[in-house]
This record gives C-alpha cells, sequence and structure tokens, in this order.
C-alpha cells in the first residue's frame, strides 16, 4: 500500500516538472514573450502598446502570403484580426490558412507592435519575433441540409413552370402582334 | 381605366427587373459549384426560383400592348425596381446564416447595389466564394445601374427606355439612342473589367496568393474598386494585403470609376484634350488636391504617419476612396476616426459628401453641381462689377461649351440642399440612437454619398430602425431624390386619386 502510495506521488511529481519543464521551453511562454494581448486591443489603443513586445494567439485567415524574405500573415484571435510579418523561415511550420471550409493552424506569434510600421509603408502590424505552432488547421467540410435540397428542387421546378407559361404568353403575344394567328 | 393600364405597364417592368435578379444569380452559383460549396450552391437555386417566379408572375400581368412610358411611370420603375431587386437578392445572404436577420441581409444588398460598401455580415473572413461573388457581383452591377442591365439586353425596342434610364441618375447619354448608351456603358466596364481584374491577379500573385485566390480576390478587388462600391472579401478591408502596388493600383481604378462614362467615350471616341478642359474632371482634381493635403497635414502634424510612403497609403488613400465613393480602407476606423484631428475628419466628411462625377458609378453631390456652384459665384461677382448695361455671360466647358443661366444653377442646388438635408436628418437619427455628434455625422455623411467608410456605428448591433434610415439613406443618395419623390407622388396618387 505505501508502495503504490509512493509510486503515485513519484509519478505526480513527474509530471508537475515535465509541464513545468514545457512551460520553461515553450517559445511562447508569458515570461518570455510579453503578455497575451487581443487583437482588438491592439487596433483600439495601438498608441499605447506601440513598439511594446506582445504575444497574440489565434488563428490564421485567408492566405499565407510568402514575398520572398519575408512572409505576411493575419492572425484572428476571436476579438478582431491583425497582420504579422517575419522572416520567411518563421512561419514554414504553417500549412493551413483558415477559410469557408478550412480551420486555420492557431499560432502563437511573439513579436513588436507597430502602431505604423515605417518599414511596412504605416500598416498596424506585429512584426515577428518567434510564431509557434499550437494547432493544425484542416478541412472543415460544410455538408448541404437535405430538407433545404429537398425545397430548392421543388421551388426550380414551381421556376420553371412559371418560366415557360411566360414564355408561352410571349410567344403567343409575338405571333399576335406579327398577324401569324 | 387608365389607372389600371399604368400598374399593370409598372409590374411588368418589374417583374422584368425580378426576373433579371434570378438569372443574375447563375454566377454566384456556377462560382459555388466550382468551389464545390454544395451548400451555398442550393441556398442560390432556392432563391433563383423565387426570383424567376415571382418575376415571371408579374409580366404575366403585361397589357397586349406596351404602351409608351411617361417619365413619371420612368421614375417609378426605376425607384420600385431597386425596393423589388433588394430583397429577392439578400435571399442568398440570408440563407447562408452569415447575417443575424433578413433586414441586415436586405441591408447589404442596398449597400452593395448603391455602391455604398457597408457590410452586416458576420465571420467575413470565412465567407464562401459563391456569397462573396454574390457581393462584390451585385455591387459592380449597382455601379452600372440596375435599369442599365435591362436596357441593354431587353427592353431595345422601348421607345421610352429613357425615361427609366434617367430615373436611374444616370444622367448623360453617350449617343444619341438610349439603348446604344447604355451598351455603351456596359462596352466601357467590361474593357475595363478585362484590364482591371488582370491588372490585380498579377499584383495578388506577386503578393503571395495562390493562383485560385489571386484570380478571386483580383476579380472582387476590381468588381468593388470600379463600382466605387468598396465591399472586401476579408474583415481587414483593403488591410488585408498589406500591399503598397496593390493599394496604388486599387487607387488608379477609383478615380477611373469615379469618372462620367461620357468622359471615358469622349476620351476614347474623339478628344483626349476633353478630360483637361471639362467641368467635372478639374473640380475633381481640385478637390481632391486641396483635400487631401488637408488631410495628410494634419495626420503629420498629429505624429500619425511619417514620411511620404505612409501618408500616401494612409491619408491620400483615405481621402480619395472617400471621394469616390469606395469606402476602401487601409486602416481600422479607430485608427482613422478615433486618433485623425478634426481637420482631417472635417476634409474626409466633405470628400465623402461631394463625391464623383455624374454619370458615373459614384454617389454624392458630384463634381458637376461643384463646378456649376462656384462658377455661378463667380459669375455674380463679374456681374456686380460690371458697369449696369452689361451683359454677363459665363461658360463652361462639360463636352461642349454651354452658357450658365439660372435654371442649371436652381437645378443643381437643389440637389446639394436635399442632400445637406438627407445628410442632417441621418446625422440626427444617428445621434438620437445614442451615438456621439462627430461619429453620427461622420456615419451619416458616409451613408447619404454612398461611401461606407465607418466611424463604427454600422454593425450588426445597431438599432433596426437605424439600419431602416440608412437603407433609406443609400436608397435615396443613389437615385438622387427626384425618383423617389415621383415614385411617393405616383402612390399618393394612386391611394387618394389626386
Amino acid at each position: 500500500m505505501k508502495l503504490r502510495n509512493g509510486v503515485r506521488a513519484f509519478a505526480a511529481l513527474c509530471a508537475v516538472v515535465v509541464a513545468f519543464a514545457a512551460l520553461l521551453v515553450s517559445p511562447g511562454s508569458a515570461g518570455a514573450a510579453g503578455p497575451v494581448v487581443s487583437a482588438r486591443d491592439l487596433i483600439a489603443d495601438a498608441a499605447a502598446h506601440d513598439g511594446a513586445i506582445v504575444t497574440v494567439v489565434g488563428e490564421v485567415i485567408g492566405d499565407i502570403m510568402h514575398r520572398g524574405t519575408i512572409t505576411w500573415i493575419n492572425v484572428n484571435d476571436g476579438s478582431g484580426t491583425i497582420g504579422v510579418w517575419g522572416a520567411s523561415d518563421l512561419f514554414v511550420e504553417l500549412t493551413h490558412a483558415g477559410a469557408y471550409s478550412h480551420r486555420g493552424d492557431t499560432v502563437r506569434v511573439t513579436g513588436t507592435f507597430h502602431r505604423a510600421a515605417a518599414a511596412q509603408g504605416g500598416d498596424l502590424a506585429i512584426e515577428a519575433a518567434a510564431v509557434a505552432l499550437v494547432a493544425s488547421g484542416g478541412p472543415s467540410p460544410r455538408p448541404a441540409d437535405p430538407a433545404r435540397l429537398r425545397l430548392a428542387v421543388v421551388a426550380a421546378v414551381i421556376a420553371c413552370a412559371t418560366g415557360g407559361s411566360w414564355l408561352w404568353r410571349w410567344v403567343r403575344l409575338r405571333r399576335a402582334a406579327s398577324g401569324t394567328v | 381605366m387608365t389607372v389600371r393600364w399604368e400598374w399593370r405597364t409598372v409590374a411588368y417592368y418589374v417583374g422584368l427587373i425580378a426576373a433579371v435578379v434570378g438569372a443574375l444569380m447563375l454566377v454566384p452559383l456556377t462560382v459555388a459549384m466550382l468551389s464545390q460549396e454544395w451548400a451555398v450552391a442550393v441556398d442560390f437555386v432556392l432563391s433563383l426560383s423565387v426570383a424567376v417566379s415571382s418575376g415571371c408572375g408579374l409580366m404575366m400581368l403585361r397589357p397586349h400592348r406596351l404602351p409608351d412610358l411617361s417619365w413619371a411611370e420612368g421614375m417609378v420603375i426605376a425607384a420600385l425596381s431597386w425596393l423589388v431587386a433588394t430583397p429577392l437578392a439578400a435571399l442568398p445572404f440570408w440563407l447562408s446564416g452569415q447575417w443575424l436577420s433578413y433586414l441586415d441581409a436586405v441591408f447589404d444588398v442596398m449597400s452593395g447595389l448603391t455602391t455604398t460598401g457597408f457590410t452586416l455580415i458576420q465571420n467575413l473572413d470565412y465567407t464562401s466564394n459563391g456569397i462573396n461573388m454574390w457581393r462584390h457581383f451585385l455591387s459592380w452591377l449597382g455601379g452600372q445601374g440596375v435599369i442599365v442591365l435591362a436596357l441593354t439586353f431587353l427592353v431595345r425596342s422601348l421607345p421610352g427606355a429613357v425615361r427609366f434610364y434617367f430615373g436611374e441618375a444616370k444622367g448623360e447619354r453617350l449617343e444619341p439612342n438610349i439603348v446604344h448608351t447604355a451598351r455603351a456603358i456596359w462596352y466601357i466596364s467590361l474593357v475595363y473589367l478585362a484590364i482591371g481584374w488582370t491588372a490585380l491577379t498579377m499584383l495578388a500573385l506577386r503578393l503571395g496568393l495562390a493562383p485560385g485566390r489571386a484570380v478571386l480576390h483580383g476579380l472582387w478587388a476590381f468588381m468593388a474598386t470600379w463600382s466605387t462600391g468598396g465591399f472586401a472579401p476579408m474583415a481587414q478591408n483593403l488591410g488585408y494585403y498589406h500591399d503598397g502596388a496593390f493599394e496604388f493600383a486599387v487607387m488608379l481604378f477609383m478615380i477611373v470609376g469615379s469618372l462620367n462614362f461620357h468622359l471615358h467615350w469622349a476620351v476614347w471616341t474623339r478628344d483626349r484634350r476633353e478630360i483637361w478642359r471639362n467641368l467635372e474632371t478639374v473640380t475633381f482634381a481640385t478637390t481632391v488636391t486641396v483635400l487631401a493635403v488637408l488631410v495628410m497635414w494634419d495626420m503629420s502634424r498629429r505624429g500619425l504617419y511619417a514620411g511620404t510612403a505612409a501618408l500616401l497609403r494612409k491619408g491620400y488613400f483615405l481621402l480619395l476612396s472617400a471621394h469616390t465613393g469606395t469606402g476602401y480602407a487601409t486602416v481600422a476606423p479607430d485608427q482613422y476616426f478615433g486618433a485623425s484631428g478634426p481637420l482631417a475628419l472635417a476634409a474626409v466628411i466633405a470628400a465623402m459628401l461631394l463625391g464623383g462625377s455624374a454619370s458615373s458609378t459614384s454617389g454624392g453631390i458630384k463634381a458637376f453641381r461643384v463646378g456649376l456652384i462656384v462658377k455661378s459665384i463667380v459669375w455674380d461677382i463679374r456681374r456686380l462689377l460690371a458697369p449696369d448695361s452689361a451683359v454677363v455671360i459665363e461658360k463652361f466647358h462639360m463636352f461642349r461649351e454651354t452658357v450658365l443661366d439660372d435654371r442649371l444653377v436652381r437645378s443643381a442646388l437643389t440637389v446639394v440642399l436635399l442632400y445637406v438635408l438627407t445628410w442632417a436628418a441621418g446625422t440626427a437619427a444617428t445621434a438620437a440612437a445614442g451615438y456621439d455628434l462627430a461619429q453620427a455625422a461622420f456615419e451619416s455623411a458616409s451613408v447619404t454619398g454612398n461611401v461606407g467608410l465607418s466611424a463604427g456605428v454600422t454593425s450588426a448591433a445597431m438599432p433596426a430602425w437605424l439600419k431602416v434610415v440608412y437603407i433609406l439613406q443609400m436608397w435615396l443618395g443613389r437615385l438622387e431624390f427626384m425618383s423617389v419623390f415621383v415614385l411617393l407622388a405616383y402612390l399618393w396618387r394612386g391611394m387618394w386619386g389626386r
């Protein structure tokens, strides 16, 4: 019994140590990367954050825009979307961007926030120093609703009937106008 | 007997527009199917069927012989067509579930067709290609005019076509024949579509979009730019692309889109010097330059942007977007509305109300009227300085030399007055909903001038009655009042027999 308790205590201690070590080596850990700030706060209070090291966690949306030595992404954290640029090798792990039928990669971006980045024509954006992949994205299928599909078929039949009736009447009017009937 | 005949004729043409709206849905339906967005495709089939059924139903009311239209009927058809086309075109939006209510969907369609560019959509970044195609296509069609489309393809033998062409505030004929004019407008639009789509697609590829997305984003960006609509497929609007060259190309197309179709036609077919002599282009260039200098000076003075590139990409872009009525933004509303000073905001509000050229895709008061009013002030001063016996004549050049007269000035002043009253009413309504006065004045100018830049008022959370006010404002601003007034008079006469 004592032995079993001892093993349990040792296992719990190991788990705590491993978890703590994971936090320390994580590139986005709070101590090394500055506070996690929402995109909404950065945009609404840009002057206050200008030049600060910040961390944003969110989903890559739209496109991963590789432009030679630098890459741009846009990150949506649920409160808003903010642009991020940095050296292209920071973004090599990213493969999915969120769209209608795709979930984008979730990333933790740490870098310098610029209210108006002079190097980027005055864009409000984060100049990334570290980009970590938190979760991979992937397909997010959206199948058609069978009930709505049936309704669409019925509506299409009615539209064909109404359109056909109009066409028939129009042809009759044309013939009457040209004196063929 | 007479009243019944009038209603059947009007019903026929309105039904025709409804059927055309249904047929136009084939375009986004195709895009949805090519993108394998089957749920969206089903929504378009359903919406298309409703539009075609209701349109053909109304067309059945057609009298045996279609009579020539009176001016009043032309105006009524123009105004009613928008009211019928809008709820039908809103069906796919509503079915998609990305708009919180049918009113929100109707708001976005009116915003698209009037080339305003406000949107109440939810989760824009996750919108399907089919829905995005419909949004931008509506905006592009709205730029040419719903009626112009019908005139081009469907009513070639209509003797009174000119009536509803003018009813949609397209005041200048490019060709003596009104249907040829409508076709010329489409010819101009399609040539620019080919050029603009190609250019923006190449730029989108250069800035890192995948080929398929570059083609679609190039097309949508051109449609929203040329029509001066300002819709965008991403929530950050044009700020999504983070690219100066892309923004520069968009600026060029915004200017091109805000020029008079008649001016395009004149330059293409006979006289390139017209662009430098035309009262409207000279007025537009002057007001853009003066207001842009004010905005950039104010932004620079406040330390918002440093360096020419940043001032051009943020300050000049914002002003040009406001003046042409496009409503594209490269910065979030918090940055241009929250951070700019009163001088820059006043300049942007003035630009939104002034708008682009007559007979263009732009809204607003229009440069032609501003130029006429300035000319009339000069005329008055010259008359005061001249001897009593002198006859002072003031001329202006707009495709031909014309002598300025009081009738022209009065007509311009009437529209300016109506615009200002509409803006003031919208400002009062917005302020009454609890927003501060500066926000209300900015938003109301944007709605009245069919621009789409927001001070943070327009959102799904705004009161429903304010959405209705904005829908009416967008409609009034686009049709330049007269068609709507004639429609109201027509309804009054129908109800009271006077």
